[in-house]
């Protein structure tokens, strides 16, 4: 078996993104409280609060567009609970999602993560 | 185009420190953005397919947790998302904080009218092993 370390993999021209065969990797994910709390991250700078069961989490780099894949869920044994992704205030630097429970905005803990391409 | 063909690749001076670049000029860390778990399961934890999985249990009407080979560093730290694989409208996924671990994956799968039911479910988790 061969190993190839490296610290940093850039395409071949020394910009560009490198390409993963058959892979696409997330870009950013979260895990937060129902306070906008986060507990574990990855490319998330901050988490705010905006009230109930309304969330957004900015990013350290963002995203070339708003046109990116957000999937979102609920944290909770409450299972009459789920978390859309707030396309009112999304943008390509920030995702968004509310939390709702029995039909109603709920501070619940919610997980996020993020696909496309970076700026 | 250049390609580098290898079975395994490591980080220099840390095993699971790889930087790509992935933007025109944003870089990350090649191990934070891979997911490392995943499942599509049916109702009654039928594994249609499944990565760093070890096995699945009904718990009960729509009450599932999904152990893992590799376990998380711990439980707060990962992100875990869901969605149901179904043709009715309505249905979600919840991942489930009463019975989640570092080494397992829970969901709750409701109905439309938010009570639990059995259905098939897709589960990924992203975060640090450990």
């Amino acid at each position: 078996m061969s190993t190839l370390k490296a610290d940093t993999i850039v395409a071949a021209d020394g910009t560009s993104p490198v390409t993963l065969t058959k892979q696409s990797a997330a870009k950013a994910w979260c895990s937060a409280d129902g306070s906008a709390s986060v507990s574990g991250s990855f490319n998330i700078s901050a988490g705010t609060d905006h009230g109930t069961g309304d969330f957004s989490y900015s990013l350290t780099s963002s995203f070339s567009s708003v046109n990116y894949s957000q999937s979102s869920v609920a944290v909770t044994g409450a299972e009459d609970s789920s978390a859309t992704r707030n396309s009112d205030r999304d943008t390509s630097s920030v995702l968004a999602c509310e939390v709702v429970s029995s039909g109603s905005l709920s501070n619940k803990g919610n997980n996020i993560i993020a696909h496309g391409d970076l700026a | 185009m250049s390609e580098v063909i290898t079975d395994k690749l490591a980080g220099r001076a840390t095993a699971n420190d790889v930087t790509v670049t992935v933007g025109a000029t944003a870089t990350q860390s090649l191990e934070q953005g891979l997911a490392k778990a995943w499942i599509s399961v049916s109702g009654s934890v039928a594994i249609y397919g499944s990565f760093n999985i070890s096995s699945a249990t009904d718990h009960g009407t729509g009450d599932y947790s999904f152990d893992m080979n590799n376990a998380f560093a711990s439980v707060n730290a990962y992100c875990q998302t869901a969605t149901v694989f179904t043709s009715a409208q309505g249905r979600t996924s919840t991942r489930n904080s009463g019975r989640d671990a570092a080494g397992t994956l829970a969901a709750e799968v409701s109905d439309a009218s938010g009570t639990l039911s059995d259905g098939s479910s897709n589960q990924a988790a992203h975060g640090d092993l450990a």
